[in-house]
This record gives C-alpha cells, structure tokens and sequence, in this order.
C-alpha cells in the first residue's frame, strides 16, 4: 500500500523499540536503562536500530539472536524529534518493515561528545520498559 | 596468566573485628557509618559482579556486542579498589558496554557520572547534567 511500505516519515506520535539484550545489564529496576543501551554496536554503522510499533509488536521485536533474551525499552518518536534526534526509516523487506535508524548514533561516532550526549538523553527518554523476553526458540 | 594478573580477581583479606567492650553503641560516627557503607558498597560490586564476570567473560557476549576480556575486568577491579580506598562514592551501576568495555555509573539526579575503561585499557570520566556533557577528561592508570 503506498505511503505503508514502511519508507513514510516517522510521526511524532509513533511509538519506537529498542531491543536490549538482558545478559548486558543495561536495565535494573532501581537504575533504569543505561545510556550502553544505546551504545551504537559494531554492525550499526549507519544508526542505531530501533522498530515502529506501526509495523512490529513488542513480542516481535524480542525475538532475536540474545541467549538470555530480552527487554524492550519504548520511546516517542516526538520526544525524539524535540531533542533533535533524527530518526530515518530503512525497511528491509519483508522482514524487517518497520526498522528504522537514528543517523546520529553510529559506530564509528559513538565517542564524540554529541553521541555521548545522544545516548544519555535517550535513555532518560525511555517512557517505560517491557520483558522480561526470554529467548525464542522459534 | 602470570600471578599479577590473577591478584586483581582475588578478594581482599576479610577485616577483622576487635571487640572491646569500650564501644556499646553500633554506630560510632556518622561518618564512620556513611564510609563503611561505601566500603561495602564497592567491595559487592567487585564480589558479585566484577570477579564473577572475571571467572567467565563469555557470559557477557550477545548479540552483536563483545565482552571485555579479563585484562580490562582485572583492571576494573584494580580501579575500583583504588577509587573505593580513596573514598570515592561506590557506583549505582556497573555494565559493560558493547565493545569490551566496562562503564562504573553513578546516576544522582540530574547529575549523570560515568567511567568507562575502553578495551584498549585507556579509562575516562565523564559528567552529565540534565543530560549535557559538562566535563570530560582521560583518566591516567597506574597500571598502563
């Protein structure tokens, strides 16, 4: 359907995911999320991933690779978008049709001062945080 | 390994009370409490997390992150003792980032601090206020 492929601008009023593996200790209840969650990783070097809730449900984004499973940190894109944080829709079809990226959040920038800041922010913009997901075995 | 390397995965001593009777009171001092609690603060953090991760890094590879090796945990260890005798308030937090890393975190409202020792060995310290950068400086260890 056009303007569905998953290539639309993100809204401010989408919700957005981001898989945390649990095994890393980047969530605990007193604490909350840890700015590592959003530690661009060695394959994220265009963007840090994270998945429109348009197009993926909590339970789908939790399925990956992790051994000890996941938890699944939800933000608002507009939030984003006030602190200036871009966020840029990459579907890779048919899989991944609500993937999107955050440009500012890459690999090889992840030590500037601007990325260090980035992933503070984004971490106190979690609005709530879901799992524990334990791993598929799909 | 050589025996310098395993020392930093090795408690310390347990330290000895000397009951007197002089004292009847559990609390001697505020400070002397506020220091202790510290103390033990640091001294769980290296028992529970640091030595564990030490006896298996690999617990701490997933999903495209890698684990810090057990030289830059041993050198976590060697700062943590260092920063905990020298009085330094004990972290809220310690992860290991996603490129062998490890990250001391201490959240106190505003004011975000961290310490991250890069797999290469370098340490730096980091402070955030309302989430903006406010200070950021290498850290020298005496053991590079």
């Amino acid at each position: 359907m056009p303007g569905h492929d998953g290539t639309e601008p993100v809204t401010r009023d989408e919700l957005l995911y981001r898989r945390i593996p649990v095994s890393k200790g980047w969530y605990d209840d007193r604490n909350g999320v840890s700015p590592e969650a959003f530690d661009p990783r060695k394959s994220e070097t265009s963007g840090i991933s994270l998945f429109r809730n348009k197009y993926k449900t909590i339970q789908e984004v939790a399925k990956g690779p992790s051994k000890g499973g996941y938890y699944v940190a939800v933000l608002r894109a507009g939030d984003l978008m006030k602190e200036g944080i871009q966020i840029v829709p990459r579907p890779d079809p048919p899989n991944v049709l609500g993937h999107v990226e955050s440009p500012g959040l890459t690999c090889e920038d992840r030590l500037t001062q601007e990325a260090y800041e980035r992933k503070v922010r984004l971490a106190k913009l979690c609005v709530r945080l879901e799992g524990l997901f334990l791993p598929s075995t799909d | 390994m050589p025996p310098t390397e395993l020392s930093a995965f090795i408690s310390p001593t347990v330290r000895e009370a000397v009951f007197t009777g002089a004292i009847t009171e559990a609390r001697i001092t505020p400070d002397y409490g506020q220091k202790d609690e510290t103390l033990q603060r640091w001294q769980a953090l290296i028992d529970n997390q640091l030595l564990e991760w030490g006896r298996d890094p690999s617990q701490l590879e997933d999903d495209d992150t890698q684990p810090p090796s057990r030289e830059t945990i041993a050198l976590a260890i060697s700062l943590a003792r260092s920063l905990s005798l020298n009085d330094y308030a004990a972290p809220t937090r310690i992860v290991a980032d996603a490129h062998g890393g490890i990250v001391f975190e201490l959240h106190n409202r505003k004011l975000f601090e961290s310490i991250r020792l890069s797999a290469d060995g370098n340490a730096e310290y980091c402070a955030f206020v309302d989430a903006h950068l406010v200070e950021r400086k290498p850290l020298l260890l005496r053991s590079k």
